[in-house]
């Protein structure tokens, strides 16, 4: 088939100009600094490219990690007091403003508890250990129930710092469902396979236009190969085919269906 | 894109090393797509004010889900995620903004120092454009094939749709798309050559001329002069 002619490539059309010009977008810098260190990874390169932005209440929950949890560069210091890892993690980045702003947070908060009351990514990242590596469907991944690392944005309003930039209405309830349902996935992740399938029914009560309904239904079907129930795992690999033809796990899904096939009489 | 063998399992395909993703590759994932998925979000709405935290979740779910994409297929796979994420946040948007009694805050974007006023200005209309011309469906093939590059099967991986109706889904945002971005062009060459007020807020495409595609820009309002 002849791929189709781009608009954007067409310098003669205002419209592809426009496209053309949306190309060019770069998001502010670090944002996928702060994304790797959002998931507890790079933890020896990821001080570097993301602790330097990360706000205040971040660094401070860091400090705030349980000792001998933590792994990676964490681990260096993992006897040390919070805040010897806050000191280390500001040296680390070579940063000037988040050695200010982590040295005020941790004067103002003597025991050393996080501004924030919720444990974030950076938390999470330092307790997670190397074992969800290789097996991604038994294994629990402790970081994504947390939450993202942001720019400086949960500040208090009376902080003063330019660059704020204040969260539109309604962002904060969009990030709390999806944390939500990230935390449900895993929990059928790390349960039984008798208790996944349960699980996820559920999942599917609660979250009914879920943005994660691919995902679950993944796990359901792992779920009920692993408990035996492979009628109804051909099943919902079939389902899910016809709903999503070309999904990213199609070919997972067609030997699922594709092997019941060829083994029925 | 290869086929498994049929005695591939769903079971022995996910709980081996080689089909789920190492720490290494999800950071390798994040650092080659991260830009992409923050753009992705915001053409498809998401305000710019959130679309780091959106995008952050689109990477999260990744992390957790290793074993979702195929190998050859994480970029379709975030896509689609990044679809979905979206979708979410366009219809918490759409509720609040039924329920609100309040108008919402015009000054909650703070800029993005390495954009210039011009630049968004442009990508402000072209997100009129998309959002006014294309439905959901159309504006996500369609944003996908003409700034982010994808191919046809790649968009089709994405968003879990037949080849085929990607390329109708296509011509169809591409027809719609271009009619609205002439419409506001010849709209905006009234108002060029004089017989309105050029400074008037309401000037689609105001600040195009300023943007960095200027000379380009320039050369189709010059033709357009001349007609």
């Amino acid at each position: 088939m002849t791929e189709l002619r781009r608009l954007s490539d067409d310098a003669a059309d205002p419209g592809g100009a426009l496209l053309s010009s949306a190309r060019k977008l770069q998001p502010p810098g670090g944002g996928s600094g702060r994304a790797i260190a959002a998931l507890g990874l790079g933890l020896g390169l990821g001080l570097g490219l993301g602790l330097a932005a990360i706000p205040a209440s971040a660094a401070a929950a860091a400090a705030a990690a349980p000792a001998g949890t933590a792994t990676g560069t964490a681990a260096v210091v993992g006897s040390a007091t919070g805040l010897k890892v806050a000191a280390i993690a500001v040296a680390v980045s070579g940063t000037l403003i988040a050695g200010v702003v982590g040295f005020v947070a941790l004067r103002d908060q003597p025991s050393a508890a996080p501004p924030t009351p919720t444990p974030t990514h950076a938390e999470s990242a330092l307790a997670q250990d190397d074992s969800r590596g290789t097996d991604g469907v038994g294994a629990v991944a402790p970081a994504p129930s947390g939450a993202p690392i942001q720019r400086d944005r949960d500040q208090k309003p009376g902080d003063k710092n330019e660059n704020v930039v204040p969260r539109p209405p309604g962002a904060r309830a969009v990030r709390d469902d999806l944390q939500a349902e990230l935390r449900r996935l895993d929990e059928a992740r790390a349960a039984s396979p008798a208790e996944a399938v349960t699980l996820i029914q559920s999942y599917r009560r609660d979250f009914p236009r879920g943005a994660l309904g691919y995902e679950a239904s993944l796990v359901e079907i792992d779920a009920l190969e692993r408990s035996g129930q492979h009628q109804r795992a051909v099943a919902r690999a079939r389902l899910l085919l016809q709903r999503q033809p070309t999904g990213p796990a199609t070919n997972r899904l067609r030997a699922i269906v594709g092997a019941h096939d060829a083994s029925a009489p | 894109m290869h086929e498994p063998p049929l005695e591939w399992t769903f079971s022995t395909m996910t709980s081996h090393g080689p089909i789920s993703l190492s720490d290494r590759d999800v950071e390798n994932l994040v650092t080659a797509h991260y830009d992409f998925v923050w753009r992705f979000l915001m053409r498809l709405g998401v305000h710019e004010a959130d679309a780091e935290d959106m995008a952050q979740h689109v990477f999260l779910v990744l992390n957790a889900h290793r074993d979702a994409p195929e190998p050859g297929n994480e970029r379709a796979y975030l896509a689609g995620v990044a679809r979905r994420v979206a979708s979410t946040y366009r219809r918490s948007q759409r509720r609040r903004r039924e329920a609100a009694t309040e108008p919402p805050d015009a000054a909650d974007t703070a800029p993005n120092p390495e954009e210039s006023a011009s630049s968004r200005r442009v990508v402000a209309e072209l997100d009129a454009i998309l959002a006014s011309a294309l439905d959901d469906a159309e504006r996500e093939a369609f944003v996908l094939f003409e700034i982010e590059q994808f191919t046809t099967i790649e968009i089709a991986a994405a968003l879990g749709i037949p080849v085929g109706t990607v390329s109708s889904r296509l011509r169809r945002a591409r027809s719609k798309f271009t009619e609205a971005a002439r419409e506001v062009w010849s709209l905006r060459t009234i108002h060029m050559s004089g017989e309105s007020d050029p400074s008037a807020p309401e000037h689609m495409l105001g600040g195009l001329l300023e943007a960095k595609s200027n000379t380009i820009v320039t050369g189709h309002f010059q033709r357009g002069q001349r007609r």
